[in-house]
């Protein structure tokens, strides 16, 4: 899975019908960590990661920002879980390899419900899992695709603060390895899981110093809370 | 057992408010037979009533299945092909805006007295419901899961089978229900129109000889036809939607 010698980077502009969304950004993806970009909402950043993994945008967009993404594949987990409702747990982790014709890997899939805590819910539907249950579901389904990038557009957002603090810890535990890119609105979020971190203001993508701990932070790391009032301050200006 | 329960006895209340009133009004039988009279009628006339029946469900069942089948394909070629939805959605619209007694005797008159026109009568009526419900419940899909389905290298056809179909399903219901109502009306009309078969036909038939008993018997059957396929369609349609809630509100 590790291309060394390739790079994900994206560059360029996007706008639509009425202002500058992103204005001659460049971005380089460090393989196997964990990339988070922030910003406040209407920023831009939901449409940054449909761009990198080459979605189609609505038609108000004028996109020119070019992306290496042909040279790799994506896996993609939002705040919406985007669970099939007709389909049980272990119909939607092995959504993928059903599409695509494939061979089912069963003992992959009950193994990542196992990690993830949901193997007495192997046959269970949606709609009878709780929002935290249904976003376990969508990461073992995430994982399952084995893809070279992971994409997360606020993946914890919809979660109570006590389940989001828990999905943060078992998504890190399982993804630590991967190439992550994910977008927030939470600071602390972001400063609690990235290995690099990039906030977005005045249209440009901006890097911040994070502290020298490793993810997964302290959250009462005291350089952990000065970063956080740094980043506060400056969304607040943007 | 509930159900059956429940239609029996609005059955009976039916019988009783439809004998009240002719009893009330004092009306002679030729103009509203009394219920016993009508269940005699049945009595003496079951083989010429079975026999018309037998061809009105045939016209209606087969009509039904294939305005199914037409409307689902439409339905699908509509989401795959955008010239498509551009080019046969007026042809479409234009088979509802001509009233159907209007096309009943030209249909009459290109295919014959034969079931076949009656079975297009059928089909022209469902057509319409089945494809627009399904269409509707084929494009009404969350775009992310559209995304999701594409980055995971879904092709038209694993998308369409996996994804847009089950997703349609609950609408599909909707349309199928509407579908079960009309068909028999369709069957019917055209047998009025022109043919020497079916209940269409004994229904003009004893009309025309005041046996208005007879008419009554007819229609009955019809309406007991009519409730006996909704329900089918009903029950079947609770069935393939069962994962969502919002089909099965009690």
């Amino acid at each position: 899975m590790k291309r060394k010698t390739l790079s994900f980077s994206l560059q360029g502009s996007l706008k639509n019908d009425e202002e500058t969304i992103f204005s001659n950004i460049k971005l380089k993806i460090n393989f196997n960590k964990w990339t988070s970009i922030i910003g406040k909402s209407g920023s831009g950043k939901s449409t940054l990661l449909k761009v990198m993994a080459g979605m189609d945008l609505p038609e108000v967009f004028i996109n020119t920002i070019k992306s290496s993404n042909k040279n790799f594949s994506f896996s993609w987990m939002a705040q919406n879980d985007l669970l099939l409702p007709w389909a049980s747990v272990i119909d939607n982790i092995t959504l993928g390899q059903k599409l695509r014709r494939e061979k089912l890997d069963l003992e992959r899939a009950l193994n990542l419900l196992k990690q993830v805590g949901l193997i007495n819910k192997v046959n269970a539907l949606p709609s009878t899992l709780s929002g935290g249950m249904r976003q376990r579901v969508a990461l073992a389904r995430t994982i399952m695709e084995n893809k070279n990038i992971i994409l997360m557009d606020e993946p914890f957002s919809a979660l109570d603060s006590i389940t989001r603090s828990e999905m943060q810890k078992l998504t890190w535990e399982l993804l630590k390895d991967k190439t992550v890119i994910m977008v927030t609105h939470d600071p602390l979020e972001a400063l609690l899981l990235s290995n690099d971190l990039y906030y977005i203001t005045k249209h440009k993508l901006n890097p911040i110093k994070l502290p020298n701990s490793e993810p997964f932070r302290k959250i009462n790391d005291k350089s952990l809370l000065y970063s956080h009032k740094f980043i506060f301050n400056k969304l607040e200006k943007s | 057992m509930n159900y059956i329960f429940k239609y029996i006895s609005s059955f009976i209340i039916f019988l009783i408010i439809w004998w009240l009133i002719q009893y009330l009004t004092n009306s002679p039988s030729y103009i509203l037979p009394n219920p016993y009279e009508v269940f005699l009628s049945m009595k003496d006339n079951l083989y010429l009533l079975a026999y018309h029946s037998m061809i009105t469900f045939f016209e209606i069942l087969v009509g039904f299945v294939l305005g199914l089948i037409l409307g689902m394909y439409t339905g699908i070629l509509f989401i795959i092909s955008k010239s498509m939805r551009k080019w046969m959605l007026p042809f479409i619209i234009l088979t509802q805006a001509i009233p159907i007694f209007a096309i009943a005797p030209v249909l009459t008159l290109w295919v014959g007295y034969g079931i076949w026109s009656k079975i297009i009568m059928t089909i022209l009526i469902i057509y319409f419901p089945i494809t627009i419900a399904f269409y509707d419940g084929l494009k009404r899909i969350d775009p992310m899961i559209i995304n999701l389905a594409k980055m995971m290298g879904a092709n038209t056809f694993s998308m369409l089978l996996k994804i847009r179909i089950p997703y349609a399903l609950p609408q599909l219901s909707s349309g199928l229900k509407l579908a079960a109502a009309f068909a028999p009306m369709g069957a019917v009309i055209g047998e009025w129109v022109g043919s020497s078969e079916g209940l269409g036909y004994l229904m003009l038939y004893a009309s025309g000889r005041v046996q208005i008993d007879l008419m009554f018997s007819s229609i009955i059957i019809l309406a007991f036809f009519t409730i006996l396929l909704y329900n089918i369609v009903s029950y079947v349609s609770n069935y393939i939607t069962r994962w969502d809630p919002k089909s099965h509100i009690n």
